[in-house]
C-alpha cells in the first residue's frame, strides 16, 4: 500500500514535471506560433520589405573581386531588375524559400515570356508585344517611346512646361532618376519606402507615406499620396475559386468641388497627373452633374438604380473606387459593390477599365474593346456595369 | 407460342421504339425548324435596339492615339461618348446606301439621290420616314430644316405652329418653331425645360438618349423595342418620339417595320396609332393618346383645327376615313398612303388591309397619310407631287370618287 502510494506519488511528480514541461512547450509554441503569425500573416505590411539586406543590397557593388553597375540606395538591380523574371512567376522568393524568414518577397511586373498570373497592376510583357497595350516605361528593356502618343493624352495643360514632360508626357523618370518607373512611383531615397511600415495603425488601410504601392500624388510639400488596401499576394490569386483579397483603391467625390481633384488621396486623381482631360466631371454636358457625359466618367459615384444596380457582386475586372475604406479591411467584406448615386460610396474610376501597367489589349484596357457587344448575349468588360446593354 | 408472342411483342416494340424515335427525331427537327423560323421572326422584330460591338458607336474618351479616328465626327467629344452625331451615324455618302454596313443604323440623309425605297411617278423616296437629301440639295420646301446653321428659306417658324414665342413660353428656339438652331429656354421655363437646352435638329423630335425630370430615361438606342407593338417609354416609344412637357409617360405608339420599309408591301409596313378627334379642336390634341398625329401637332397643332359651320377648313386628321363617297374603296393598304390605327392592342406585326367604318372607331387619316417626317423629293415634304395630281396615286389613294 504505502509502495503503492510511493509509486504513485511519485509518477504524479512525474506527470506534473512533465505536464508543466508540456505547458511551458506549448506556451512557447504558441508565442512563437503567433510570432510567426504576425511576421508572416498576409495582412501583415506587404510593402515593407522583409529578409537578408544582402537579397537586394550590395555595400561596394563589388564581390570577389568583379565590380558591378551601382544603383542608388546601394541596390544591386534598379526597379526593373528587381521586379522582373525570365520565367512565367509573378511573385519571385529572393534568398531562401517562400516564408523563410531571409527571403524577400517581390511582386513581378515583367516577365520576359508572358506571365502566368499576372498581378493586379498588369505586366509590361504585353506592351512588348504591342505598344498601345501598356505604358511604355522607359528603362525596361525593349521598350521604347511610344511611336503613336507624343505625350500622354488627355495631359493637363496646366501640368508644367518641359521640366515637366519626362514624368507628365512620357514616363521616363525625373531628373536624375535611372528609370521610368519612378515617375508614378516616387521612390525617394530618403524615405527608404520599401522599409517604411506602409500601416502603422495596423487598421489594413494604406493612408500615409509610402502611400499605396508608393504612388505619391504631390511631389513637392506636403507629402500627399494614395490610398487604398494592398492586396497581400497582388491579385495574383484571382482565378482561385473563392478569392476576396482584392486591392481596395480610395475615391473621392469630384461633385461639386474641384473637377481636377487635387491631391484628394485618390487612384483616379492620380491618373489625372498625366490624363487629367479624361478625369472626373470634365466635359459633362447640360451642366455639373447633368447627363450627357462627354467622355467617360472617373471619379464618380455609380449611378443608383437602373442598369448599375445590378452590379452588386464585386468583380475585380472591373473594380470601384471606394470613398470610405474602412469598411472593406478583411477580404471577405471586399465582395460587394453598391450603386448609389454619384456622390455614393462606390466609384468607376480609372483603374475600372484600364490596367496600370500594361495589359492583352490596346489602351492598356482591362478587356478587348473592339469585341465587346451590346445586346447580342454577351457578358463581361463593359457590361460589368453597363448590365442593361447584355 | 409463349416465346413467339413474346418475340413478336419484342419486335413490335422494337419497331415502336424506332418509330418512336423516329417521332421524336422529327419532333426535334420540327421542333428546331420552328425555333430557327422562331428565333428568325423575333430577330427581324428587334432592330432599334442596337445590337453590336460597343465600339461602333462609342468612345470613351473620344481620343484614340492622341488624336481621333478618320471616321470618327470631329467636332467631339459628342454626348453619351459617341464617335458622331446623329448624322454622322445616319448619314451614307452613297445614293444606294439605306443601313450602315457596320452599325445597321438606317439611313436618314443620302449624299446622293436615294436609289432605294417606294416610289412615286418613278421617284424613289427612302426609307419610311423619307431622306433629307433633297431638303439640302433641292430646296428648303422639301424637309424638315434640321441642318444646323441653315434656317428654312421660306418660313420663319413651324406652319400651323400652335405653341409659338412668348416670354412665358418655350423661350427663344425653341424647337416647336424651328429645327436648326439650339433651343435655350426662357428664364421663367429654364428651371422647367432648361434640361433641354441646346437640342435641335433630329434631338428636336426625336428625344433620344433624353433626360427628363420626370423620368430619367436614358439609353433608348439600348432600349427592348421588340415589341411588336411599342407603346412604352420602356421600349422607347415608337423611333424615340416622346413627349417631354407631359413627361416620358407619353410618346408615340406604334408597330416599327424591321427595315424601316426598305422593303415594303401591303403587309410589310409601319403601323401608327390614331385617336379619333372632336371637330374643332386644335393645338395639342390627344396628347396623352399616345398618337403620332399628336406628336406633329407639337409643331403643327393649329393645321389641326377641323371644322367650320360643318364644313373642313383644313385637311382632317386622326379622323376616321368615311365609309361612303368612294373611301370605302382604299381597302388594300398601300405604305404610300398609310393610315393610323384606333387600337393595336394585341397585334402582332402590320395589316394589309385598310377598315373603314362609320361611327365605329377604325382607321384614320393622319398627318404622315400625305407627309414625309424626313424630307421628300416633294414640296411641303409631301409623298407625291401635290401639282400634278388629276386621277391615280396620291390624294386619289382616298379620294377615289376624283379619278
Amino acid at each position: 500500500m504505502a509502495f503503492d502510494l510511493l509509486v504513485r506519488g511519485v509518477f504524479s511528480q512525474i506527470h506534473n514535471r512533465f505536464r508543466a514541461k508540456s505547458t511551458v512547450r506549448r506556451s512557447v509554441g504558441i508565442v512563437l506560433s503567433l510570432f510567426l503569425f504576425l511576421c508572416y500573416h498576409p495582412f501583415h505590411s506587404k510593402a515593407k520589405v522583409t529578409g537578408l539586406c544582402s537579397n537586394c543590397h550590395t555595400m561596394h557593388a563589388s564581390q570577389d573581386g568583379v565590380t558591378s553597375p551601382t544603383n542608388p540606395a546601394l541596390t544591386k538591380v534598379d526597379c526593373i531588375g528587381c521586379h522582373s523574371s525570365t520565367d512565367t512567376e509573378t511573385i519571385k522568393y529572393i534568398g531562401g524559400n517562400p516564408g523563410d524568414p531571409e527571403t524577400s518577397r517581390v511582386p513581378i511586373v515583367n516577365n520576359v515570356p508572358e506571365p502566368s498570373n499576372p498581378l493586379a497592376g498588369g505586366n509590361f510583357y504585353y506592351v512588348k508585344q504591342n505598344q498601345t497595350f501598356g505604358h511604355n516605361v522607359i528603362g525596361i528593356p525593349d521598350v521604347n517611346q511610344d511611336t503613336l502618343l507624343p505625350s500622354a493624352p488627355g495631359r493637363p495643360s496646366t501640368s508644367g512646361g518641359t521640366g515637366c514632360e519626362p514624368c507628365h508626357g512620357k514616363l521616363q523618370g525625373g531628373p536624375g532618376e535611372d528609370c521610368g518607373c519612378k515617375s508614378c512611383h516616387l521612390y525617394v531615397i530618403e524615405n527608404k519606402r520599401h522599409h517604411t511600415n506602409d500601416d502603422p495603425d495596423n487598421n489594413k488601410i494604406v493612408e500615409g507615406p509610402p502611400w499605396y504601392r508608393f504612388l505619391e500624388q504631390n511631389h513637392n510639400y506636403p507629402d500627399i499620396g494614395v490610398h487604398g488596401i494592398e492586396s497581400s499576394d497582388w491579385e495574383k490569386g484571382i482565378n482561385n475559386t473563392g478569392y476576396n483579397d482584392y486591392n481596395q483603391y480610395k475615391g473621392v467625390d469630384a461633385i461639386g468641388s474641384d473637377p481636377a481633384g487635387m491631391n484628394d488621396n485618390s487612384m483616379s486623381d492620380f491618373c489625372a497627373g498625366c490624363h487629367q482631360g479624361f478625369h472626373g466631371i470634365n466635359f459633362t454636358g447640360g451642366g455639373t452633374n447633368s447627363s450627357p457625359w462627354f467622355r467617360h466618367p472617373a471619379h464618380i459615384g455609380l449611378p443608383s438604380g437602373g442598369e448599375f444596380a445590378n452590379y452588386a457582386i464585386y468583380d475585380p475586372n472591373a473594380p470601384v473606387a471606394r470613398k470610405n475604406l474602412t469598411n472593406y479591411t478583411t477580404p471577405a467584406s471586399r465582395t460587394t459593390v453598391s450603386a448609389s448615386g454619384y456622390t455614393g460610396n462606390d466609384q468607376v474610376m480609372c483603374l475600372s477599365c484600364h490596367r496600370a501597367h500594361a495589359s492583352p489589349y490596346p489602351d492598356i484596357l482591362r478587356w478587348d474593346y473592339s469585341a465587346i457587344e451590346a445586346n447580342n448575349g454577351k457578358t463581361g468588360g463593359c457590361l460589368i456595369c453597363h448590365t442593361g446593354k447584355k | 407460342m409463349d416465346y413467339t408472342r413474346r418475340s413478336q411483342k419484342v419486335c413490335k416494340g422494337s419497331y415502336h421504339n424506332r418509330y418512336r424515335n423516329k417521332g421524336i427525331l422529327y419532333s426535334s427537327f420540327i421542333t428546331l425548324i420552328v425555333t430557327v423560323i422562331a428565333i428568325k421572326g423575333f430577330s427581324r422584330l428587334v432592330y432599334a435596339k442596337v445590337i453590336g460591338v460597343c465600339s461602333n458607336c462609342h468612345t470613351m474618351h473620344y481620343s484614340q492615339n492622341g488624336t481621333q479616328e478618320p471616321e470618327w465626327g470631329d467636332e467631339g467629344p459628342y454626348g453619351y461618348l459617341l464617335t458622331k452625331d446623329c448624322l454622322g451615324c445616319h448619314t451614307a455618302t452613297d445614293g444606294g446606301t439605306w443601313k450602315d454596313p457596320v452599325t445597321g443604323a438606317p439611313i436618314v440623309y443620302n449624299l446622293s439621290e436615294p436609289s432605294y425605297g417606294i416610289e412615286y411617278n418613278g421617284v424613289k423616296q427612302g426609307l419610311a420616314g423619307g431622306n433629307f437629301y433633297w431638303v439640302e440639295h433641292l430646296d428648303d420646301t422639301r424637309g424638315h430644316n434640321i441642318f444646323p446653321g441653315n434656317p428654312d428659306d421660306n418660313l420663319a417658324i413651324a406652319p400651323g405652329e400652335a405653341w409659338a414665342y412668348s416670354p412665358d413660353g418655350c423661350g427663344s428656339n425653341s424647337c416647336h418653331s424651328n429645327l436648326d438652331r439650339p433651343f435655350q429656354a426662357s428664364q421663367s421655363f429654364d428651371p422647367i425645360h432648361g434640361y433641354l437646352n441646346g437640342r435641335y435638329g433630329c434631338r428636336g423630335c426625336h428625344m433620344v438618349s433624353g433626360y427628363n425630370r420626370f423620368s430619367q430615361i436614358k439609353s433608348w438606342h439600348h432600349a427592348n423595342d421588340s415589341g411588336p407593338v411599342v407603346d412604352s417609354k420602356e421600349e422607347g416609344w415608337f423611333r424615340f418620339l416622346s413627349g417631354h412637357y407631359s413627361g416620358y409617360e407619353h410618346g408615340v405608339a406604334g408597330i416599327e417595320d424591321d427595315d424601316w420599309q426598305y422593303t415594303y408591301s401591303k403587309s410589310d409596313h409601319n403601323e401608327y396609332l390614331g385617336k379619333q378627334v372632336a371637330s374643332g379642336t386644335g393645338s395639342f390634341v390627344s396628347i396623352g393618346a399616345n398618337t403620332m398625329t399628336a406628336f406633329c401637332c407639337g409643331c403643327h397643332g393649329v393645321f389641326h383645327v377641323k371644322k367650320s359651320a360643318g364644313e373642313w377648313i383644313r385637311h382632317p386628321v386622326d379622323r376616321i376615313i368615311p365609309i361612303t363617297n368612294g373611301y370605302e374603296l382604299y381597302t388594300e393598304y398601300d405604305p404610300l398612303v398609310p393610315v393610323a390605327r384606333p387600337d393595336l392592342t394585341g397585334w402582332t406585326g402590320p395589316r394589309a388591309t385598310v377598315n373603314q367604318g362609320g361611327t365605329v372607331q377604325k382607321d384614320m387619316v393622319m398627318c404622315l397619310s400625305c407627309h414625309r417626317a424626313h424630307g421628300s423629293p416633294y414640296p411641303d415634304i409631301l409623298r407625291w407631287d401635290y401639282s400634278t395630281i388629276m386621277d391615280e396615286k396620291g390624294c386619289i389613294t382616298c379620294h377615289t370618287t376624283k379619278k
